[in-house]
């Protein structure tokens, strides 16, 4: 979910120019990002780290938690996406990142009913 | 329908033809058929190993009282006996023998995604065995845990719990490396036109199969780790002294093992698929349905674990779901005995060896699935829970269908393998022996497993005397029919064999027995309107 | 004929994170459970950890991230020696990241704070929890970080001599994807363990 809604932070991170160069080789053309757009990655995760500090000095007990957990896959979405550059891989590679993590989430359901209901 | 051409008269991959000779060109090889063949080697050892283990057990049952050793020794057989069927054999199974030896062959392949990193998963694999075998050899004396691990008892046992768990590790480390490797070659390497759906149906579960590996394997990974940290670190995440939770323990070692048994099964179920079609010389019934169940099957046998756990003491609430979820995940596999069964019917049906063995399967299968389902359901399962009645099941299943799927798969591409035929009536015969010994052997442990026989007890009460009596000798007509497959198939004395003796329709039968080193000489092709199973 | 699959290389890459993914998944898992039964005490405990370092390792990893897959960019322009600077920040990085680390522990082992002391045996069951699930996943986390670290000093030295290259640079690529694993464990890591109170 997290790959989708950082469409919006792409679209900014667009405006900043990619330099769009298609190197052919082997049959495989490359995307290259700019050092520009990674810097504005890498502000932007900061700033999401200071806004996780702060949130958490406010205490809304469960919410809380979910707060900075959501901020924090929104960074862990962020990085996969353009440090780790799955934004430009083939669909395969983001269908695989959301098998996995989904198996993960719903591991962690099945043992709460247990813990929850105890 | 035998193929009219003869095999070329080299040994293909066997001869060594590059810069190292003999043992040496063995242990560095990266060719996928000669680590399949280490692999076989190995694997066969330490079955007969856990064959004697076993057969130790049951000499010890076949009275009540102590007869060759106490409960002690006996406690630590039976738990050497499930790490080493389990982790060196069953688990790493059809799929590092097979999986590596046929699937990239029947993808058009020449050899898998990483041949190197093949190579380190068989030393990993070795590794990790003799770690674990080495457990029995030191100080403290061979682990008395069960292949388990429950704790508390892993945490304060004095044996040597940390070796078999470090050896359980490594093993574990080799599944994922190999299950990767596969991934990315079924991904990667198949034919020009072979789409996933024109595909056949074993390297499909073994697609499957790979994910299991890979996403289920470091959740066991992490919590042997947590094992050896509670007994040397005393972390405390299973001690509820120090705040932890046994039940955790539970949870975590089942959310890996009971994928694990998936891992188990789809190659085999693979293997059988491959072999119904090609002795009654139709197509598979089925072809989507059996590709889609594999992945359903490996799907949904994550969410199953806490089957294992019902009596556990965890909440009510979990033990339905997963009782749900439990007879869920039985309806695939009820989907491919159904499509097996449909494509024999009207069939040019041909009993040999490897179809007979195929037979077996379905049958000791089908008993091993639909007792599972005793246990799956709540009320039944706290009356058969650590009693003989899941003990016979699980044989049922891994020995009756892994097993003999295994044994099947052998006598099918054991032609192609090596470029010789068996005797097909002396493989009958160990067939019948196979078959009827192991009938003996686990079918009563169902009956008094109901009457109260609890398992991993090494003394009982008399009234289950004749029950152990009769499994004992099932055990020891079920080791001849071992025997004797095994001098059938490896005493060198078959006829050569064809490239294509069984009249199969997949790749590997396109190419000579045994094969060259770069399978193909020319790349095949699929065009739009090939299919995997090409009968008429 | 050199047969070269870079995209089946990163995939492989990619299914290896999923399985670091899943190891580390095995103690996030022990982390919900622990800290669904003993909030209150996780809370307390948590007061122990220093924030302040906790940030500046978050922000350094972060740089790291950063500067590697910039040095991909630099190789892909074929510009290896800005590729070795980036590297080489990157390391700095990590080093950094490590010597905080054995500040910290250093601190809490000096006074007694770490799994089987004689100190951690009087705590209250919650603070025992959190305090072995801190050692054992920042410790675990560290494992990796060392290993990623050795990874990407080799893929610099290569770098340096030309062997990784604007036409061959799928080795840097997956060391960066390694990189980046430990980046992703500790982005989670960090509001767990210190951001709790």
């Amino acid at each position: 979910m997290d790959l989708f809604v950082s469409a919006a932070i792409s679209d900014y991170i667009n405006s900043f120019n990619f330099i769009q160069i298609r190197i052919s080789m082997l049959s495989e053309a490359k995307h290259i990002t700019s050092y520009r757009a990674y810097m504005v990655v890498l502000i932007t995760l900061m700033i999401l780290t200071a806004v996780t500090i702060t949130v958490t000095w406010i205490d809304l007990s469960a919410l809380t938690v979910l707060t900075a957990l959501l901020i924090a896959s929104f960074k862990a979405g962020i990085v996969m996406k353009y440090f780790m550059h799955l934004k430009f891989e083939s669909s395969l590679f983001k269908i695989l990142v959301i098998m996995v993590l989904s198996i993960y989430v719903l591991v962690i359901i099945l043992l709460f009913f247990d813990y929850l209901f105890r | 329908m035998m193929a009219e051409e003869s095999s070329h008269p080299e040994r293909g991959y066997l001869e060594n033809t590059g810069k190292r000779t003999g043992l040496m060109a063995w242990l560095t090889t990266t060719d996928h058929k000669r680590i399949g063949l280490m692999y076989l080697y190995a694997m066969m050892v330490f079955f007969l190993v856990g064959v004697v283990l076993g057969e130790l057990m049951r000499l010890e049952l076949f009275y009540p009282g102590q007869q060759l050793y106490g409960p002690q020794v006996y406690n630590g057989i039976f738990t050497i006996h499930g790490i080493i069927m389990i982790f060196t054999v069953v688990i790493p199974g059809l799929a590092v023998v097979y999986g590596n030896f046929v699937m990239p062959i029947l993808i058009g392949a020449k050899d898998v995604a990483f041949p190197r990193l093949n190579l380190l998963s068989f030393y990993l694999y070795i590794l990790g065995a003799a770690i674990a075998v080495s457990s029995q050899f030191m100080g403290s004396g061979p682990p008395d845990t069960g292949w388990t691990f429950y704790a508390p008892y892993s945490i304060q046992s004095q044996t040597n719990v940390v070796a078999a768990v470090l050896g359980a590790f490594v093993l574990g480390f080799s599944s994922i490396l190999t299950g990767l490797n596969f991934i990315v070659t079924i991904h990667r390497l198949r034919a020009p036109g072979m789409s996933f759906f024109k595909m056949p149906l074993f390297p499909w579960s073994i697609y499957a199969t790979a994910w299991v590996q890979v996403l289920a394997t470091p959740i066991v990974g992490i919590t042997l780790l947590m094992i050896v940290a509670e007994r040397w670190l005393k972390i405390g995440f299973f001690d509820p002294s120090l705040g932890g939770d046994p039940i955790l323990y539970q949870h975590l070692f089942w959310i890996y093992s009971h994928p694990a048994v998936y891992i188990m099964i789809l190659p085999a179920m693979g293997v059988i698929t491959e072999i119904i079609p090609t002795f009654c010389q139709r197509r598979v019934f089925g072809y989507k349905a059996i590709a889609m169940s594999s992945l359903a099957i490996a799907g949904v046998g994550y969410f199953v674990w806490a089957h294992h756990m019902f009596t556990s003491g965890m909440s009510i609430t979990a033990q339905w779901v997963f009782s749900l979820l439990t007879f869920l995940v039985a309806v695939p596999s009820a989907i491919k005995v159904f499509n097996w069964v449909t494509t024999m019917y009207k069939g040019a049906i041909d009993i040999k060896p490897p179809f007979l063995f195929s037979l077996g399967f379905i049958f000791l299968f089908m008993i091993g699935g639909l007792t599972g389902l005793v246990q799956g359901s709540l009320a039944t399962n706290i009356h058969v829970h650590d009693t003989s009645f899941v003990v016979a099941h699980f044989h049922y299943i891994i020995f009756g269908g892994v097993g003999f799927a295994f044994f099947a798969a052998l006598h099918y591409w054991f032609p192609k393998m090596y470029g010789r035929m068996y005797n097909n009536t002396m493989a009958n015969i160990a067939f019948g022996f196979l078959f009827i010994g192991f009938n003996l052997l686990y079918f009563p442990q169902f009956i008094i497993g109901m009457m109260g026989m609890p398992r991993r007890y090494f003394d009982y009460l008399p009234q289950f005397t004749f029950g152990h009596q009769l499994s004992t000798i099932g055990g020891w007509i079920l080791f001849v029919g071992i025997v004797i497959m095994l001098v059938n198939l490896f005493n060198r004395k078959g006829m050569k064999a064809t490239s294509n003796p069984w009249g199969g329709r997949t790749l590997e039968w396109t190419i000579p027995s045994p094969p060259p080193t770069e399978n193909f000489d020319v790349m095949p092709e699929f065009g739009k309107d090939d299919e995997p199973y090409d009968y008429k | 004929m050199e047969h070269r699959d870079d995209i089946g290389s990163r995939l492989g890459m990619w299914v290896f994170i999923f399985t670091e993914i899943l190891l580390f998944g095995g103690l996030f898992l022990v982390y919900a459970v622990m800290r669904s039964k003993y909030s209150p005490e996780f809370h307390q405990a948590a007061l122990h950890l220093n924030t302040f370092i906790g940030a500046l390792n978050t922000i350094v990893l972060l740089i790291s991230s950063a500067t590697v897959a910039m040095s991909v960019t630099a190789v892909q322009k074929g510009n290896n020696r800005f590729a070795v600077r980036f590297l080489l920040i990157t390391l700095i990085c990590a080093v950094i990241f490590l010597i905080n680390k054995y500040f910290e522990w250093g601190h809490k082992i000096s006074i007694g704070l770490y799994p089987g002391s004689d100190l951690m045996l009087t705590l209250n069951h919650g603070s025992v929890m959190f305090f072995s699930l801190y050692f054992f996943m920042t410790g675990l986390h560290m494992l990796h970080l060392i290993i990623g670290a050795v990874l990407l000093m080799v893929v610099t030295v290569r770098v340096q001599r030309i062997s990784i290259n604007r036409d061959r640079y799928v080795l840097l690529e997956n060391s960066g994807l390694y990189w980046h694993l430990v980046d992703l464990i500790w982005i989670f890591l960090f509001p767990l363990l210190y951001l709790i109170t």
